[in-house]
């Protein structure tokens, strides 16, 4: 058995909601699933959400339950921090190496105590809070990330010991390396999901320079029940902020940038935030400017009704620039539309860039057996109008972001379709015509 | 289809010895510890009688919140548990599972919600909220020494699928069942395949002709042995429950019934169609529907100026939202009183991909866009928009506390269209139109029988009603039910396949075993009591749950005959289509029916906590 | 960490030390900075609770870190949040953790 290359039914690229819901899918019709991200828990970007539009469900309760259905499942083997690199077909069956990424854990031995992170005396900027908070250099991603190890960031570690010092379980192994195994599976689903504009990418916008302009990322944080400060606190001072405005479109519909399409849930998100900001700050003046509102999918026209009925200020206007004062206050200039469309200044607390989304792989760079990306950086649906979840190579699917810009509901359904059409394929591929 | 434990006789009396509840208080991050104190609640819940062990964790549902449940079971004999947290939607099967993997019978659970029920609610008095949420907890644990183990009923289940509807996603959801192995009944009332497709032109993003796309589809369907297809009949009622459904559909002057295990509705949309006079509609030579000048379009021969119906076309505008997005107050109201206050998704794309039609075959007909707000958010649909901008079109953005007016054609000036315009900063303007296209949005098909028949749930805006919004659009609270594409809500072509594909995946879970698995919150008969009076077939609505039947013989089921020695009927639960609602044990006089899991010597010691507290 | 496992720690330290080099240029500073201004943080707290303009002044840091000590500190149970003062909050030294 040494040596035998673990064999599955679909091998599932990306733990976020996309591909947990087409593992659970797949699994669920008593297929055998290999699911790998590369990130050390599972849960993509929605365990990172503060709530979801529409429902304002929060988001670690509504995602902690798939992402527990998933680590618990008889037909779902999971590989959290290993990365996929390269896929090739063979006998007409995949071939994929994945990279294990040392955690520097001994993953069969932590059992999650946190002991270690205790006893580490270095801070780091903490990505989970997206910088706002801190972590240790060794540490548990978070609170209800899955699995439950201690991860080390050699870049971080100054080898003190303390945390080998600490651990009642000995699981600590300075000398782990990255390692990478074969597997094999009859069909792939790819759920790699999306990355965020870069925060510099327009820097007249002022972000990742003013320390007042947060990214949509760090807002969530800032709302999150659990998040960096427990509370909205701007990050120059920590005073409670009173003006807040969102920039739309920071990053999306901009051919300059390179991404002359629309990213979809920038709207609801900063509808969202807005109607939450408003919730815990309720004397605060929330300002929203925008170009199109884009709430088009279900019950989200009457959520955007209900953020107006609030009290939030849609403004139709041009963003033209952020600037700070000596105070750290951002200084919105902008274009109104409404009105005699003069330039002006609008002085505000806290700025957020409603940044885009990029794709999260790169086909191609990663070697995804043959799988080809459209102009605008998603992976490809050839087949789009009737069969969106099939990419240009037979055998593999996506899912998700990975095929553009999508909400929650939207990357569900696609996970559906994609799940479907892997069981479809292994079918075919057991009757001996794929 | 097994009976359910054992309740009602074994009561507290008998277990108490051995009960020991375990209590687990969650944070739920800072959404019920910013609140209510936790600690000081774990703390006097540990000294509750029963009580074995008492804790407070950040999220109970995590996986290490998971684990110290697991871990108290083990080591700490615990075999009730309560988890005071947010609302049972959400997580009572999580903690269920849970239950089950540390070998508990799940149904020893009690689920608290302290959360939507208290720290939501009572943000401002954080003492009362505690003492409110102890009152709770007290009551879950009362309810807890009384549960009884349960047992998930079990359906047989019929393998097959019926999927109604034959466009695009009806055709996809059968496509991806027949490929999963599951035999297909596709019901179309039509004489053929191919929903709205048949009577569209050219479809975004791609530019395809959708009649080729149905073609395909439909080619593809008939060449799956597994997919029986029903064509031009109209289908007069379903039946049945989960597992177990008949669908009866009139064919050829004849009934047939089909039976199923799972039903796909995939009945898709209507165009909405204007009212008399709204914004011009019925002077058909000057105002057209979209989809009406979409599917002409096509077959308009190239030129310099489009010719509509033996008119040269100069100036054409195109109104958005007509029939979306209307307000109450601006908008008169629909037949049944509402407005249709939601956004119809795919007018905007659809009416720029026809504008950019006209200004490629026609460069001499000028295009006015006059909408609220642009909504080209898909994959490709930007595109359409641009290229409209750079070939010329004029876009206006119609202020949205007032509707466009439209000005009919008088003496030599054309038909205008009149609304303040935000872009010219409120200005007020009237774009002549020579030809107005009404971007119409789209309503769900009406499906009155099917929905009486089966009680779907449907929404405020008159589509069918998912499970839950965010996580679960393709399912509908009834079992064995799942939506596909438009009936659920406005969507574009990929769109509605993408549903169908998840549809089909959650019958294809659904049938992938011979037996389905229910909740056992069903109805029990304790048939000795029962007088056959018949009152809860009354009030239970749910047809086919109770009946009477003749009361078994003696000997057979040793039944002793009713109290009168009178009554000759019984009444008989079917487990399967009981959805527990409980009506029928209100009316009981003899308490003959008790709802399983949900005593009422149980809610009297609930009460009996609460108002202890 | 068991009695047994002492050396092999300290046998692994050693190996791990020769695998990467010496500690990655500016870490060793950084963490000693990081020590001294966590102990500049908590005096400063020990005279009662401060908000974070107040802390940034009585422990020599920009506002910005300020808050960012405070926020980490708070996480790993040093450091609780206090009454609010203005628009801003107070923070005190955590009773339960010395
Ligand atoms: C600020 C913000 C707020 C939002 N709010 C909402 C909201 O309220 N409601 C809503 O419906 N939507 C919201 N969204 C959108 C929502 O986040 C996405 O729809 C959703 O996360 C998409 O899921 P996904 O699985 O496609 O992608 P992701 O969540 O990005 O998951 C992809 C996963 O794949 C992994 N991965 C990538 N490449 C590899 C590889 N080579 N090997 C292994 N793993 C890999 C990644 O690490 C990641 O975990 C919001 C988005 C943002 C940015
Ligand atoms: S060895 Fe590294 S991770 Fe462990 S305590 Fe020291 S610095 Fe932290
Ligand atoms: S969703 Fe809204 S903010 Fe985002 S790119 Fe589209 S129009 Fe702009
Ligand atoms: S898609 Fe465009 S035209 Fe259609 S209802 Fe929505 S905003 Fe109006």
């Amino acid at each position: 058995m040494a040596n035998a290359t673990l064999s599955y039914d679909v091998l599932v690229v990306g733990a976020g909601i996309a591909g947990l819901q087409a593992s659970l899918d797949l699994a669920d019709q008593g297929r055998k699933v290999l699911l790998v991200e590369k990130q050390p828990s599972i849960g993509g970007r929605m365990i990172n959400l503060s709530k979801v539009f529409p429902t304002l469900d929060c988001a670690s309760c509504i995602t902690t339950p798939r992402m527990a259905s998933v680590a618990h499942h008889p037909n779902i083997d999971t590989r959290t921090f290993a990365e996929l690199k390269g896929l090739r077909r063979e006998d007409g069956r995949f071939r994929a190496t994945l990279r294990q990424k040392a955690r520097f854990v001994d993953g069969a031995r932590c059992i999650g105590c946190r002991s270690c992170e205790e006893a580490c005396p270095v801070l780091v900027p903490d990505e989970y809070e997206h910088g706002l908070g801190a972590r240790k250099a060794i540490r548990i991603p978070f609170t209800n990330a899955i699995p439950q190890l201690a991860l080390l960031d050699m870049d971080h570690c100054t080898l003190c010991g303390l945390c080998a010092r600490a651990c009642p379980t000995d699981c600590i192994d300075f000398l782990q390396k990255d390692a990478d195994t074969e597997v094999e599976a009859g069909a792939v689903i790819l759920a790699t999901g999306h990355e965020l504009t870069r925060m510099d990418a327009k820097p007249h916008y002022g972000g990742a320079r003013l320390p007042n302009v947060l990214s949509p990322m760090q807002a969530e944080r800032l709302l999150a029940p659990h998040g960096a400060y427990g509370r909205v606190l701007r990050p120059s001072d920590g005073r409670i902020p009173d003006s807040i405005a969102y920039v739309q479109c920071a990053g999306s519909r901009d051919r300059s940038l390179g991404v002359p399409y629309c990213s979809r849930v920038c709207c609801m998100f900063a509808a969202k935030q807005a109607m939450l900001l408003s919730g815990s700050l309720p004397t605060a003046d929330i300002t929203i400017y925008y170009m199109d509102i884009r709430a088009f999918g279900k019950g989200y026209e009457q959520f955007v009704a209900n953020a107006r009925a609030m009290g939030i200020h849609f403004v139709k206007a041009k963003v033209a620039r952020v600037t700070e004062d000596a105070d750290h206050n951002p200084v919105v200039r902008l274009e109104r539309q409404e009105d005699r469309g003069l330039p002006e200044e609008v002085t505000h607390d806290l700025v957020v860039l409603s940044l885009g989304m990029l794709p999260g792989a790169d086909p191609v760079l990663e070697d995804f057996a043959g799988v080809r990306a459209a102009p605008d950086g998603f992976l490809e649906s050839p087949q789009a109008p009737l069969a969106p979840a099939r990419t240009s190579q037979p055998g593999v699917f996506a899912a998700g972001t990975a095929t553009g810009p999508k909400d929650i509901v939207d990357s569900i359904t696609e996970a559906g379709s994609a799940a479907m059409e892997a069981v479809g394929f292994l079918r075919r591929l057991g009757e001996g015509r794929p | 289809m097994n009976g359910t434990g054992r309740p009602g006789d074994n009561q507290l009396g008998e277990s108490t010895g051995d009960v020991r509840v375990g209590v687990y208080v969650c944070h739920c991050g800072g959404n019920i510890s910013d609140v209510v104190d936790v600690k000081a609640l774990a703390g006097l819940m540990a000294e509750y009688p029963h009580v074995a062990v008492a804790k407070e964790y950040p999220f109970m549902c995590s996986d290490p919140g998971q684990e110290i449940i697991l871990e108290d079971i083990r080591a700490n004999r615990v075999n009730r548990v309560v988890v005071a947290s947010c609302s049972p939607t959400l997580h009572e099967t999580t903690f269920r599972r849970a239950l089950q993997r540390g070998g508990l019978n799940p149904y020893l659970y009690e689920h608290v919600n302290i959360r939507e029920q208290v720290s939501w609610v009572h943000k401002d008095d954080h003492a009362a909220a505690t003492r409110k949420a102890l009152a709770l907890v007290r009551a879950g644990v009362e309810k807890a020494t009384r549960l009884d183990p349960l047992e998930a009923l079990r359906v047989k289940a019929e393998r097959r699928v019926a999927v109604i509807g034959g466009g695009p996603a009806g055709m996809s959801a059968a496509l991806a069942l027949a490929g999963a192995g599951l035999p297909v009944d596709l019901f179309e009332k039509g004489p053929a395949l191919g929903g709205r497709l048949l009577e569209m032109g050219r479809v975004f993003p791609t530019g395809e002709e959708a009649t080729a796309l149905a073609r395909r589809l439909a080619e593809d369907v008939a060449a799956q042995g597994s997919i029986r297809v029903h064509l031009g009949g109209e289908i007069t009622r379903v039946d049945g429950y989960v597992g177990n459904f008949e669908v009866r559909v009139e064919e050829g002057g004849s009934q047939a019934r089909v039976k199923a295990g799972a039903l796909v509705l995939a009945t898709g949309f209507d165009h909405y169609l204007p009212g008399a006079g709204e914004f011009g509609s019925g002077d058909a030579a000057r105002v057209a529907t979209l989809p009406e000048f979409q599917k002409a379009l096509g077959s308009l021969p190239a030129g310099k100026v489009l010719r509509w119906r033996g008119r040269e076309i100069r100036h054409l505008a195109f109104l958005h939202c007509v029939g979306s997005r209307q307000a109450e107050g601006l908008n008169p109201p629909q037949a049944d009183g509402k407005v249709n206050d939601y956004c119809s998704r795919v007018c905007c794309t659809a009416a720029l991909h026809a504008a950019s039609q006209v200004l490629d075959r026609f460069p001499g007909t000028q295009v006015y866009d006059c909408h609220k707000d642009i909504r080209t958010y898909g994959r490709g649909h930007e595109a359409y928009y641009e290229d409209a901008a750079k070939k010329g079109a004029l876009f206006f953005r119609y202020a949205e506390d007032a509707l466009p007016e439209y000005l009919p054609a008088s003496g030599l000036l054309p038909a205008r269209l009149k609304f303040r315009d935000v872009l010219t900063w409120m200005e007020e303007v009237e774009v002549p139109a020579d030809l107005l296209v009404l971007a119409t949005g789209v309503v769900p098909r009406a499906i009155k029988g099917l929905v009486e028949s089966l009680k779907l749930p449907v929404g405020a805006d008159r589509f069918l009603q998912e499970a839950h919004p965010k996580l679960r659009p393709v399912e509908v609270a009834n079992n064995g039910i799942f939506l596909a594409g438009t009936c659920q809500a406005p969507m574009t072509l990929d769109e509605a396949c993408a549903a169908a594909g998840a549809a089909a995946a959650k019958a294809a879970q659904l049938l992938s075993q011979a037996e389905i698995s229910l909740d056992p919150f069903v109805v029990e008969l304790k048939a000795e009591r029962c007088t056959g009076c018949g009152k809860c077939l009354e009030e239970c609505s749910y047809s086919g749950a109770l009946k009477l039947v003749d009361r078994p013989l003696a000997g057979l089921g040793a039944t002793p005959p009713g109290p009168e020695g009178l009554s000759a009927a019984v009444i008989a639960v079917n487990e399967a289509l009981c959805k527990g609602c409980g009506a029928c044990v209100a009316v009981c006089e003899p308490r003959a029916l008790e709802l399983a899991g949900w005593h009422l010597d149980q809610f009297e010691a609930m009460a009996g906590a609460i108002a202890a507290s | 960490m068991t009695e047994k496992n002492f050396n092999a720690v300290r046998e692994q330290l050693k190996l791990a030390k020769e695998r990467r080099g010496p500690a990655p240029a500016g870490l060793v500073e950084e963490v000693k900075e990081q020590a001294r201004t966590q102990k500049a943080v908590l005096e400063a707290l020990d005279k009662g609770p401060l908000t974070v303009p107040e802390l940034a002044a009585a422990a020599g840091l920009s506002p910005r870190k300020a808050l960012w000590w405070v926020t980490a500190l708070r996480k790993y149970g040093r450091v609780a949040e206090g009454p609010k003062r203005g628009a801003y909050l107070s923070y005190a030294k955590n009773a339960e953790k010395p």
